[in-house]
């Protein structure tokens, strides 16, 4: 009886392993015909592009993280203090919908709403004297509107989080505190943030331990294949696509190259995330696992 | 104690001044491009061409959208193909990947802990973009619509989603089952599923945007399936396209005499706005169930 139980308990998950498995890969192109060990990474580091990549990933990360994470926090700890249900709901759900476009859709929103020509951040521009900015076309700008976009995008749906452990908060405390005759800025100090924090440093260090993966689609888009952006938007991921898939510099895609330069990546991720997990740890956060 | 006075503090009113200010600011900013567009969409051609984009619009005009939407418009074939991967694909992850978590929901499923670390792993580390291309293309799923659907098809963060929803359900309820003589997969299907519509509604939710979404794999997957060809993969070339309006031209996407009359700018504006439209409306109906399956998953999933 419990083997029948069993097997078909294994059915199941087996089922759904083997394609579950497809989210990882067996590194294929960097094992096929000749083992060529390590040739493509030296390759790699030794490329002019390398520094490039990994620059351009850790600022754009960087950026996200500086002006991203504070964002959805403070418009957390506001948004509860919103008494009128109908005000707060609406709000909340203007700013989470752009979470839910793709980035060929909001690319195109601030390729049109940044233009030069036609956009009204320019035509305000314009009309107070100042000449027109290219957002889209400047390497100068394409790192802001990444960073600006990205926060535009997903700050709502990242407040969600803060907002249930805000909620979670006993209303109590703040009784108590007002009695006290704390002042509001006081009630929110000490109260409302104390009770943030340790989700958001958990947070906080998933995203460091992320810090080489940018968000791909969106540099993509953004970027517009436009050659001149690459010396500041391209990302080791984008770089991978363009020299793997389309094969640019060789007359056939450098699937080994691009594939170590790929692998390369994930596993200093990997190791980032596992470093910064056990940081999290001696610092008595929670952590990962 | 002391005496309470109930006041209304100055500091009271400055922080629910800031408070206002901010949240003003930041629903505005959100949604300043998004009425932009639909607003820049609505001018008509002629008008751009004469007066650019002026503020009040001089009329409004349903030009651009006739324009896109005329027959044999390659919007109509995106949403075609959209709407065929979604379905396809939604409903495949939905119950695969209800279908998986359930096992694992279960303490007394051998291998257990070793199973789940696989699932976990994957969301820390994966092979890359070039194998995976490899692996599909070596699969011969190259134009299929498998090449969309696959690789992806049970999402880590899904699932651990739906193994904690079936943690809720009591195991009293299972036993009872299973003292009647129910087999496991009958009470998958009996009574585990029925009780689980909200989580599968919401998991499906989240699918349905993400295959919705779908415009890089087809760039990369697909080179000769004009069937599979999504929404955003149409959008996506109007946007460059537009650029350039020959090239829109060249397309097929808009037919000559309108690439005569058409600027552009507002052309772009207007496919735009075709595409977010199915989503801009459903979702306010949805929300609710995408911010109980989020609050679901990010208390310590």
């Amino acid at each position: 009886m419990g083997l029948v139980f069993y097997v078909i308990f294994k059915y199941l998950p087996m089922f759904g392993v083997i394609v579950a498995f497809k989210d990882y890969k067996p590194w294929v192109g960097v094992l096929r015909s000749e083992w060529v060990g390590f040739y493509h990474f030296r390759v790699f580091f030794g490329s002019i592009y390398l520094w490039r990549l990994i620059r351009n990933t850790l600022v754009i990360s960087f950026g996200k993280l500086l002006f991203g994470f504070p964002v959805p926090i403070l418009f957390a700890v506001l948004l509860v203090e919103v008494r009128n249900k109908l005000y707060r709901r609406s709000v909340q759900t203007v700013t989470y919908f752009p979470h839910f476009l793709s980035w060929v859709v909001v690319g195109g929103f601030f390729i049109s709403f940044l233009s030069p020509s036609t956009g009204p951040i320019n035509a305000i521009l314009r009309a107070l004297g100042f000449q027109p900015i290219p957002f889209m076309m400047s390497p100068r700008w394409f790192v802001p509107v990444v960073v600006a976009t990205s926060v535009w995008k997903e700050f709502g749906w990242q407040s969600i989080v803060y907002l249930a452990a805000i909620s979670n908060i006993d209303p109590q405390l703040y009784e108590a505190a007002r009695i006290d005759g704390a002042n509001k800025f006081q009630e929110v100090g000490r109260i409302t943030i104390p009770h943030i924090v340790p989700i958001a440093v958990i947070l906080l260090v998933l995203r460091i331990g992320h810090i080489l993966s940018e968000d791909f689609q969106q540099i993509l888009m953004l970027l517009q294949g436009n050659p001149l952006l690459y010396e500041v938007g391209d990302v080791i991921e984008t770089y991978v696509y363009r020299v793997g898939i389309l094969g640019e510099g060789g007359s056939v895609p450098r699937y080994s190259y691009a594939a170590a330069v790929g692998l390369f990546k994930n596993f200093t991720g990997l190791l980032l995330v596992l470093a910064v997990n056990r940081f999290a740890k001696v610092l008595g956060q929670e952590a990962l696992w | 104690m002391n005496t309470m006075r109930i006041r209304r503090s100055p500091d009271a009113v400055l922080f629910s001044s800031i408070k206002h200010t901010t949240m003003l600011f930041l629903a505005i900013v959100t949604l300043a491009p998004v009425l932009y567009l639909i607003y820049f969409s609505l001018i008509h051609p002629d008008d751009y061409f004469a007066y650019g984009l002026t503020f009040p619009l001089k009329r409004v005009s349903l030009e651009n959208y006739q324009a896109l939407l005329r027959s044999g418009s390659r919007i109509y074939a995106g949403y075609a193909a959209s709407i065929y991967v979604t379905v396809v694909g939604t409903s495949l992850s939905t119950v695969l990947t209800a279908m998986l978590a359930y096992p694992l929901s279960k303490r007394y499923l051998p291998y257990r802990t070793s199973i789940t670390f696989l699932i976990f792993f994957t969301m820390l580390f994966n092979g890359g973009l070039i194998p995976t291309y490899l692996l599909v293309r070596g699969l011969g799923l190259i134009d299929t619509i498998w090449a969309l659907v696959l690789p992806n098809l049970i999402g880590a963060w899904n699932l651990f989603l739906f193994r904690n929803f079936y943690y809720t359900i009591p195991d009293s309820l299972e036993e009872s089952a299973r003292i009647d003589g129910a087999q496991d997969l009958q009470i998958l299907f009996k009574i585990v599923l029925p009780i689980s519509k909200a989580a599968l509604f919401t998991i499906g939710l989240f699918y349905a945007v993400h295959y919705w979404n779908k415009w890089f794999d087809v760039i990369i997957y697909v080179n000769d399936n004009s069937r599979l060809e999504t929404l955003q993969v149409v959008l996506r070339e109007i946007i460059y396209a537009s650029q350039n309006l020959s090239e829109a031209e060249r397309l097929g996407i808009i037919n000559t005499q309108e690439a005569q009359q058409m600027p552009e700018e507002v052309v772009k504006t207007a496919a735009i706005v075709i595409s977010t439209i199915p989503i801009m409306t459903v979702y306010p109906f949805v929300q609710k169930h995408f911010i109980q399956g989020a609050l679901l998953g990010s208390i310590k999933g």
